[in-house]
């Protein structure tokens, strides 16, 4: 965990969970019980400042600040494995989504990578390449190809979802 | 009742709680003009002596039938009043209550007000007691035995102690003996006893005790009868060796070609299927399990006791009881977690079966050597309700502690981990045993594990150790998984045959949480140990002998006495359609030669069953139909305008308006109250009687606790609205609440109430004329 210093009325914003749990899935953040098995169950939590369960426990608090300039909410990859093990139905994987949204809207830094892959994703439909290679690939293993999807249709969905910056 | 009615009105001051409010000398002179009236007297305090003697002599006196009592609340003084009019010669049941203090002189500021409500009040009361009745309570004999059901340490102690008072005991287990999961465990936290060296004697005492006759392989098929007196016929399954011949010497098992896991390790160990489930079991004696048995016969050939009989057949035994104890215990989840590796390592076990390796050695299943390195994992399935169930088990954290202890003696050098949600050490020298164990170097990770990875011989365990908020992944040689405590699978057969609830977790409920925590929902049926939610053995031994006590008190007068305000049917009128069957939970009612027919035992008098019935057939003692729409009627008519007639259920609505009053917290006179024993005694009927009569809008109170219950009673207002919308009565007339007994503040819903009625226009004449008609109150 990194160091918190002393915390202060002046670092807590009372509106920043509601802002949180201002989001189209159900966040049962309140619940939360410090149980830590999103925490163990992360494949990427070791590279993370704040773990699952820390951001949580910063949203309940109101650290608006610590929780959207960490590090943490760009590098989950929304695997979904907290949210499956959680007792409570937190569902962090998508409070982590949710601060990703009030981090952009907010103005916090949003790193260049992430940015790119949203550029790709316009662009190309995908974040990544599928190429001809990955496609046989999966021949191979019996799954189904891969086709690009229309990127008309992707850009009216990001259009109506992409928070828009105050 | 025919004959002349000769009523009495005694209205007391109450040392001036009531004669400062209400005007006590109108509301005399206004009683004494009522129809039936022939006395109507006020005095200073009617509890006291001289004025129970006052009551006594104008009984004599004027020859009354009847008495009208208008003072404080009826859970107050009921029995007082009762007590003196009986003295005077008087069926206590002729006495009627009205409560002018709690549910007025001390709710109300308005003195003109209050007067004219106490007189309305005073007018429902008058009008019911035309058509009161003598009751008489009922008494029967009761049977001098308890049939125990379950044979853990739970139903032991609870036999043993009712067997040492005197009582007949049928101890009743399903497995081919007794002594439950106790039997199974290594050491008991927090004292480190031998779990078998403690409880063995106990089961050899059971097995010794004139007064016990103890049914393995039983379990329960019927019961009829009623508390106090239950017929209960029981399946015996065939153990095919005889107990009494039977030495266990154990030659059958050696010649037995058939090997399955054994249940008493845990699946650990193997077992015959002619065997005997452990050496200390009772009765001492060797069983066949059916289900594996090829019936070669091999056994038979060898047994020199002719002892076994493969042709043994299933029988059912009839037994008579008074009472009966449930205490069937409790089941382990199955950790069907992929993710944490059960079932698909041999080295993650149950702590059931780690309790079994402390007794086979501790080895690691799949290899035979000592493990050094062991984690604990809590919390798998508890305190989890997206998987599992959301109750916290209660004695994992030191079944934990205690194995971790155990491990860490009997293998020098090892380690222990236990990885926590949080510790829960709150009992006797609990805390202290946390704490021997923090001493003992046991680690403690505070982090619910996400995975164990199988790595070569090893197990990786993978969590976040949330004091550091890092994540960790550890080695060990085994992992020992705490599994949640589930209810028995087959609980709902209580229900199904004698009407024992169960609360929302599977388990059975209490009576009452805290004050009746060993009392089922149904009288003469008793509950301890796991059977009512997880606990340690200490705990269900005093459930135990708790549950034995109950149980001895309801016995030990050789006869009970049964209220008399209960639910009967008036045979000509029922056609044995059951709808009423349906709606008891107490499974009161049955149907004999085609008719319901109430058990005045088991009816507690709710009423819920009396709307049910299409035909009018049922009614209920001293809540009767007469009874009832004379007081509405009584209560509508009057002075008070405009006027809500709130109905309130009997038990802990009736108490909360109490608990209101006492608080002095002010509401509208226009709310007069009629005791109920439940709203679901009412009918569409009742509610328009009381609008017909004078009502612009009618409450519905009821305790959350009651049969109704707070669905219901919403339910229950909802058909009422429906109905009289049609006859022109809007839906905001009519109104329910559900309070609990701390809650009563609730009844705030008073104001919002009476300020909406206050609002509307008083409810037209023609309707009032219309409900007259349609349900023929005329």
């Amino acid at each position: 965990m990194a160091r918190m210093g002393r915390l202060g009325r002046a670092d807590v914003d009372p509106r920043f969970e509601s802002d949180v749990l201002k989001y189209p899935v159900k966040l049962n953040v309140d619940a939360c019980l410090q149980c830590g098995v999103c925490g163990g169950s992360c494949p990427v939590a070791f590279s993370m400042d704040y773990t699952p369960r820390e951001l949580v426990e910063l949203v309940k608090l109101g650290l608006k600040e610590k929780a959207l300039s960490c590090r943490a909410i760009w590098i989950c990859t929304g695997c979904n494995v907290c949210s499956d093990r959680c007792p409570e139905d937190v569902n962090p994987s998508e409070v982590l989504n949710s601060l990703r949204a009030l981090a952009f809207k907010s103005g916090f830094k949003v790193p260049e990578m992430f940015l790119k892959m949203m550029e790709n994703l316009l662009s190309y439909g995908w974040i990544y390449e599928v190429d001809e290679f990955t496609n046989e690939d999966r021949a191979d293993r019996g799954l189904p190809q891969l086709k690009p999807p229309s990127l008309d249709s992707l850009k009216k969905m990001m259009e109506a979802t992409w928070p828009r910056r105050d | 009742m025919g004959g002349d009615v000769r009523i009495g009105v005694f209205i007391c001051h109450c040392g001036g709680n009531i004669s400062q409010v209400v005007d006590v000398n109108r509301v005399r002179d206004e009683a004494s003009k009522l129809n039936g009236v022939v006395v109507a007297v006020d005095y200073e305090h009617l509890c006291s002596k001289r004025g129970l003697d006052l009551i006594k002599e104008k009984v004599k006196e004027m020859g009354l039938n009847r008495v009208v009592v208008a003072s404080c609340s009826p859970l107050m003084h009921l029995q007082t009043f009762r007590s003196s009019v009986e003295e005077a010669g008087l069926n206590p049941y002729l006495l009627e209550m009205v409560n002018i203090r709690e549910h007025c002189s001390w709710v109300h500021g308005d003195k003109e007000r209050a007067t004219l409500k106490a007189m309305d009040l005073i007018r429902g009361a008058v009008m019911r007691a035309f058509h009161l009745e003598p009751l008489t309570p009922e008494k029967r004999s009761v049977k001098p035995s308890v049939l125990v059901v379950g044979g853990g340490v739970a139903g032991i102690f609870a036999s043993l102690d009712l067997a040492g008072k005197g009582y007949k005991v049928y101890l009743v287990e399903k497995s081919p003996s007794i002594g439950g999961h106790m039997m199974k465990l290594s050491k008991t936290f927090p004292t480190m006893d031998c779990s078998t060296c403690i409880l063995a004697p106990r089961m050899v005492d059971v097995a010794r005790n004139p007064n016990i006759e103890l049914m393995t392989l039983t379990t329960i098929e019927s019961v009829e009868g009623y508390p106090g007196d239950f017929k209960v016929s029981l399946r015996v399954k065939p153990r095919f060796v005889d107990t009494e011949k039977c030495v266990s010497c154990g030659e059958c098992s050696k010649v037995c070609p058939v090997t399955v896991p054994n249940e008493f390790d845990e699946g650990l160990t193997k077992r015959k299927a002619i065997y005997q489930p452990f050496p200390q079991a009772v009765p001492s004696a060797y069983v066949i399990d059916s289900s594996s048995c090829k019936r070669c016969g091999a056994c038979v050939k060898v047994c020199r006791g002719n002892a076994i009989n493969l042709d043994d057949q299933e029988r059912v035994v009839e037994v008579e009881v008074g009472a009966i104890i449930i205490a069937t215990g409790y089941e382990l989840m199955k950790p069907n977690r992929p993710e944490l590796g059960f079932g698909l390592h041999p080295d993650v076990i149950t702590n059931l079966q780690f309790e079994r390796l402390f007794v086979q050695g501790i080895v690691k299943p799949s290899n035979g050597k000592m493990p050094s390195r062991v984690a604990f994992v809590l919390c798998v399935g508890s305190r989890d309700p997206h998987r599992g169930v959301p109750y916290c088990s209660k004695i994992c954290c030191m079944i934990a502690l205690k194995q971790a202890l155990i491990l860490k003696e009997m293998v020098p050098g090892s380690d222990a981990w236990i990885f926590y949600t949080d510790i829960r050490a709150s009992g006797k020298w609990y805390e202290e045993f946390y704490a021997k164990a923090r001493e003992h170097g046991i680690k403690f990770i505070r982090g619910r594990v996400a995975e164990v990875i199988p790595e070569g011989d090893k197990l990786v365990v993978k969590a976040e150790d949330t004091s550091i908020g890092a994540q960790l992944e550890e080695e060990f040689d085994m992992v020992v998984l705490s599994p949640a405590i589930l209810p028995p699978r087959d609980l709902e057969v209580f229900d199904k045959l004698m009407g024992v609830g169960r609360g929302p977790d599977g388990f059975l409920v209490e009576r009452h949480y805290k004050l009746d925590p060993v009392d089922s929902t149904k009288s003469g049926v008793y509950v301890c140990g796991c059977v009512l939610g997880p606990k340690d053995v200490r705990e269900s031994v005093v459930e135990a002998l708790a549950a034995s006590s109950r149980a001895s008190s309801f016995l030990g007068k050789g006869e009970t006495t049964i209220s008399p305000e209960v639910a009967f049917v008036n045979e000509e009128l029922c056609d044995g359609c059951s709808l009423c069957i349906e709606k008891c939970s107490f499974k009161a009612i049955t149907l004999v030669n085609g008719k319901a027919s109430v058990n005045p035992f088991s009816c507690t008098g709710c009423g819920l069953c009396i709307p049910a019935c299409p035909r009018g057939a049922l009614d209920l003692k001293n809540c009767t139909e007469q009874q009832l729409l004379a007081e509405i009627a009584g209560v509508a008519q009057g002075y008070v305008k405009p006027k809500i007639v709130a109905f309130v259920e009997g038990t802990t609505a009736y108490r909360s308006v109490d608990m209101y009053g006492l608080d002095r917290r002010q509401y509208s006179p226009s709310i007069l109250t009629v005791k109920v024993p439940s709203c679901g005694r009412l009918g569409v009927k009742h509610v328009a009687a009381a609008f017909a009569n004078g009502a612009d809008g009618v409450l519905f109170v009821e305790g959350e606790d009651s049969p109704l219950g707070v669905d219901g009673l919403r339910e229950l207002v909802n058909k009422f609205r429906v109905e009289l919308r049609r006859h022109g009565v809007e839906a905001g007339r009519l109104m329910a609440v559900s309070v609990t007994l701390p809650q009563y503040y609730k009844l705030s819903a008073f104001d919002t109430f009476s300020s909406r009625i206050e609002k509307m226009k008083p409810l037209s004449d023609d309707v009032r004329r219309r409900l007259m008609e349609v349900y023929k109150l005329g």
